[in-house]
């Protein structure tokens, strides 16, 4: 390609009726040598930009000297008057918590005047951000920890020993009033690395109009899992008859944590209580599975893979699609925000142990780097204590950790539905074993689980999968 | 005589070199203060036992256990292999081909083409967190698009006599064999950038040239394959390329997609990266997950550099020196 | 004459034929690619029981208020601006510094260059991950945490691979006869670069400018591990606090996000004025 046809390929449009004039032209004047293209033929910036895109260009380029110039944002927090300490509190949750930790942190605030609390707010991958500050040691003065994760960071020193301020303390702290189980959670080795502030606890949910429509009666605190099994299979129906199930009677995921419940209520368990071998190889524990195996593979109450996609566990109830829910308190929040639908809470079912149910609680804990100890410890405390408790009551998602702040705010007796036996089923719950192996663990488990799930094995495979694996992580030197 | 000139040539060479590097002074300077570091540590970590919560200074040397572990005793390892190669299998084609034939659809002078790319473009834009929310609807089994589709086509079928041939409607990302077939389809949802940058390149083919083919009295589909085609193998080239990093890398879509960041039904969609991941943050093991990781490189490494050996046989670079 | 007649009435019937053609597959595949877009926006007015309500296309009642409801809930007037600085002065980063290196790579010749070149496309084969430590290391010592100038600073060297390489790419294809000439008028490298390789990569710079723009726009990993005060968050870090593990608001998400698609556009349509010189296939002039 020569010159004047790359020119003009590049310069004039394809249709355009200059072509042959362009190319004349072109081609003669690139003809004789010039000097240094001063003014060349429209190839300087200034005649090949047109006006507005060198608007544009200005614009572009003011904005970007204003960014580093530096707005507010450019520069780390503006630092707080000098007679004011400072302390971050990290924490993980959606707009609702950020909206409790800001009245907590006015409250905190206006009890401890000249100690700014500032809010490490993390909308997700809070476990990541948390370990690379920890890493780069600029984690922040209080930390909020899950039960799942706390023996990690204990055995690792991420978290400061809590027993002596409790000591100290013990009689503001009042820790008869706590829940039961719940400091248990945050015991590691039987010291405290950190102190439970909320919880919830697993009952089941149920659509009080599918009863209604099927004229079957609500049911009742002291059934058992036979008579759930009977209201399952009632429950269970296909309308149209187009072989597809409309509704299902019961629904509960396949996971080990779900069937916690039913295994501790048949009298087995998980791990044997010192979490140093697997225990689910018991008849009782097969039985409280193959009793699930069958709820969804015998009698079809329990959806198949895919039934009921993408459908979260309020989404479930309240459009009818299905009868009776295993869920966490928490689910609440979210059903109580519709009007659609009635719906109700009743205990667990009686299994032939008695009634168990799954207990998970969330702690504060203080950083051992921290500079301001004794600044977050009162954080705690104010947390912990009855007005700040109560706060967290209002919202209603999880049980605050305090009996009396539950009986006193949680528990509205303005709500149809009787939340008050979230409350009650602390008095049958039980902790998950957990251990520093737990993601390991639970990984493993999952595997099995799912095929399961699937309906690829029965319970008693199942076990027999599990056992070997299950000892080998927990007996493996941890790293 | 000949040193002055080799002294000049020499001179004119480093001057050459100096303006080289001083034009590609951003990327080395950003290269040798971020980047080389980081790759150089997590090397050293792959030869580590590290859960990243322990300080730096009490990691502990472990040597190439990681890697033996990796090759011999790790059955998610080559699981997550055959996942991640077959979702590249089948994305890398489907992604260069389809979005050229969708540039060049959209290439057409036609009245509110802005407006039909846009179209095209939207679904590679939508936020992270918003994806798993609706593809989860568009693959939901029983009310999903996709299966609705099917079935309408399946009744279609039916009425015409052709009941035998029936359309499977499974359960996508709930069943083992359709969930990556699930994930695949997603990528050539997403694939606007690659349709964005084929259209650039459709730009600077010469105009000049299907004139000249015009005159010669060339059908469409010729012109396609004797112009279009060769003139942008430097965009296909680079299409390529980066379609096979990026498929290899694949973790966004199926991170969000997979419900607590599992594998999917018995793991039929633990891509590789999301396996790295589950190693590093969920199982506490950086070192391992480090090894992973450079793995990953060398087989990366080896597809690239394969392909940009074979691409002095098919790319055409029109500015290239004769 | 008639022959000539009938041969243009052949070609304008040709003509409207093709233009058929193409509009139909236009739309078929259209509608096909807009429906996750436009579940998007189904969902985001609708009532919270409806929201997973697959089969509910159109929902009764149309809640504008999700959109009022958003703001009440989360700062996102804050979000937004934020976005918009961050990927606005990582854009202009990227296009300059991304221009000049791949004029380095595509054009200049000199010692190592094709080395580096792999060195360079390697460094995108190591998934982000790993380096995230030494990176967070790094900047924590540099005391840069929650600023902006994490997000910022890396683009203005080098820009990102991916851009480099494009461009790379789209220099190789300008003819060297251009050059040539210029430097025998003893043009200097970097008129050469300004004067020449810029303005003719225009659909390839315009390319970067979207993608980068709606890469940064979307970027939810690094705004959340850099920033800590949550008045600082971008967008999509934004989005996902109606996302938590306890629950999930579909239908707020949902209105967040159709409203962040907005900028997103408006770059796109307005870069499109560098991508129409379409080629005709057929070689019908318009």
């Amino acid at each position: 390609m020569t010159l004047a046809e790359a020119v003009l390929v590049h310069r004039a449009r394809p249709s355009s009726p200059r072509y042959v004039a362009g190319l004349r032209t072109v081609v003669s004047l690139t003809q004789t040598v010039r000097p240094c293209y001063r003014e060349p033929v429209g190839f300087s910036v200034k005649n090949r930009t047109e006006p507005r895109t060198r608007c544009v260009l200005l614009a572009l380029i003011l904005l970007l000297c204003l960014t580093i110039a530096g707005g507010p944002a450019c520069s780390p927090r503006t630092k707080p008057p000098e007679r004011e300490t400072e302390i971050r509190f990290c924490f993980w949750g959606g707009f609702l918590e950020l909206k409790l930790w800001e009245e907590l942190k006015a409250l905190y605030e206006q009890r401890c005047p000249g100690i700014a609390l500032r809010l490490d707010y993390s909308p997700g991958e809070y476990h990541r951000k948390l370990r690379l500050n920890l890493i780069a040691g600029t984690a922040a003065d209080v930390i909020m920890v899950d039960d799942e994760f706390y023996p990690n960071y204990s055995k690792s020193g991420n978290l400061e020993l809590l027993d002596p301020y409790i000591e100290r303390d013990k009689d503001e702290l009042r820790l008869d009033d706590f829940l039961p189980t719940s400091l248990e959670s945050f015991r590691y080795e039987g010291k405290h690395f950190a102190l439970p502030w909320d919880g919830f606890s697993v009952v089941i949910f149920y659509n009080c109009d599918i009863f209604d429509a099927a004229g079957i009666p609500y049911p009742e605190d002291d059934w058992t899992w036979d008579d759930l099994r009977r209201v399952a299979i009632a429950l269970t129906k296909d309308f149209d008859n187009d072989g597809r199930i409309d509704q299902f009677g019961f629904n509960i995921t396949f996971t080990w944590r779900d069937a916690e419940p039913l295994i501790w209520s048949y009298g087995g368990d998980i791990l044997t209580p010192d979490k140093k071998r697997f225990a689910m190889k018991t008849p009782e524990a097969v039985a409280a599975l193959q009793y699930l195996h069958d709820l969804k593979f015998k009698h079809h109450t329990v959806p198949q893979a895919g039934e009921l996609t993408g459908m979260f566990g309020e989404i479930q109830i309240l459009t009818g699609r299905v009868a009776m829910l295993m869920a966490p308190a928490y689910m609440m929040t979210n059903m109580r925000g519709v009007e659609a639908m009635w719906w109700d809470i009743v205990h667990m079912p009686t299994g032939p142990a008695g009634k168990a149910t799954r207990l998970s609680w969330d702690g504060l804990a203080i950083y051992p780097g921290s500079k301001h100890k004794e600044q977050a410890w009162r954080f705690i405390k104010t947390v912990l204590s009855d007005e700040g408790q109560r706060i967290v009551a209002k919202l209603q998602r999880n049980l605050p950790v305090r009996r009396s702040a539950a009986l006193d705010a949680y528990v509205d007796p303005e709500t149809p539905q009787k939340v008050e036996k979230f409350l009650e089923a602390i008095e049958y719950g039980r902790l998950t074993p957990i251990t520093v192996k737990y993601a390991e663990i639970d990984m493993a488990m999952q595997l099995e689980f799912d095929r399961f799930s699937l309906g690829k094995i029965d319970a008693a495979t199942l076990v027999n999968n599990l056992e070997p694996r299950i000892n080998r992580i927990l007996s493996e030197e941890s790293s | 005589m000949r040193t002055k000139r080799s002294r000049r040539a020499r001179r004119a060479a480093f001057r050459r070199n100096v303006e080289g590097y001083l034009f590609a002074s951003p990327w080395i300077v950003g290269f040798l203060v971020l980047t080389l570091g980081a790759m150089l540590f997590s090397l050293f970590l792959s030869f580590t036992k590290w859960d990243a919560h322990t300080p730096l200074d009490e990691i502990t040397l472990v040597g190439t256990a990681n890697y033996k572990e990796m090759f011999l005793e790790d059955e998610l390892f080559y699981k997550a292999l055959y996942n991640t190669a077959y979702y590249s299998f089948f994305s890398v084609p489907l992604r260069v081909t389809v979005a050229l034939l969708l540039a060049v659809l959209l290439n057409q002078k036609v009245r509110g083409i802005a407006f039909f790319r846009t179209i095209f473009y939207l679904p590679s834009i939508v936020v992270g967190a918003a994806t798993a929310v609706v593809w989860s609807w568009v693959f939901n089994p029983s009310y999903g698009v996709l299966n609705l589709a099917l079935h309408e086509v399946n009744v279609l079928l039916d009425t015409i006599h052709l009941g035998f041939i029936n359309l499977p409607e499974p359960a996508w990302l709930e069943s083992e064999l359709w969930s990556k077939p699930a994930l695949i389809i997603m990528s050539v949802w997403g694939l606007g950038s690659s349709m964005l940058i084929y259209l650039a390149g459709l730009q600077s083919v010469p105009g000049h040239l299907y004139e000249v083919a015009d005159l010669d009295g060339a059908s469409p589909v010729r012109k396609f394959w004797n112009i279009t085609v060769p003139m942008i193998t430097p965009t296909i080239f680079f299409n390529l390329v980066i379609s096979v990093i990026g498929a290899f890398q694949v973790f966004t879509q199926v991170y969000v997609i997979t419900p607590n960041h599992m594998g999917g039904p018995n793991n039929s969609t633990l891509v590789y990266v999301l396996y790295l991941y589950r190693k590093a943050f969920d199982e506490l093991r950086m070192g391992y997950a480090c090894a992973l990781a450079w793995v990953l490189f060398a087989v990366i490494l080896v597809f690239t550099l394969l392909i940009i050996r074979s691409s002095a046989l098919w790319v055409y670079y029109e500015g290239e020196r004769r | 004459m008639p022959g000539q007649i009938r041969a243009w009435r052949r070609r304008s019937v040709r003509r409207a034929l093709w233009r058929l053609a193409v509009y139909t597959i236009l739309i078929v595949l259209s509608a096909a690619f807009s429906i996750p877009f436009l579940w998007s926006l189904s969902a985001s007015l609708k009532n919270l029981d409806q929201v997973f309500r697959p089969d509910v296309w159109i929902p009764r009642p149309v809640k504008w208020s999700n959109y009022r409801h958003v703001f009440d809930n989360i700062p996102f007037h804050l979000f937004f601006v934020n976005s918009l600085i961050v990927t606005s002065a990582c854009l202009v980063g990227q296009l300059c510094s991304a221009a000049l290196v791949a004029f380095s790579f595509a054009r200049l010749r000199w010692f190592g260059r094709d080395f580096l070149f792999i060195v360079m496309l390697s460094t995108m084969m190591l998934p982000p991950a790993v380096t995230l430590i030494p990176h967070f290391v790094l900047f924590n010592y540099l005391g840069w945490i929650d600023t902006f100038k994490p997000l910022i600073v890396p683009a203005y060297f080098g820009g990102g691979v991916f851009n480099i390489f494009l461009l790379r790419q789209f220099f190789k294809t300008i003819p060297v006869d251009l050059e040539d000439a210029a430097r025998i008028d003893g043009c200097s490298s970097f008129r050469v670069f300004l004067q020449i390789m810029v303005p003719l990569a225009k659909p390839a710079l315009a390319t970067i400018a979207v993608l980068s723009f709606i890469a940064q726009w979307n970027n939810f990993m690094h705004p959340l591990i850099y920033l800590n005060s949550y008045r600082k968050f971008t967008v999509a870090v934004g989005i996902s606090m109606f996302k938590d593990a306890y629950s999930i608001f579909p239908h707020y998400m949902m209105a967040a996000s159709v409203m962040a698609l907005v900028p997103v556009l408006v770059i796109f349509f307005v870069a499109q004025r560098y991508l129409v010189r379409g080629i005709v296939l057929t070689g019908m002039k318009a």
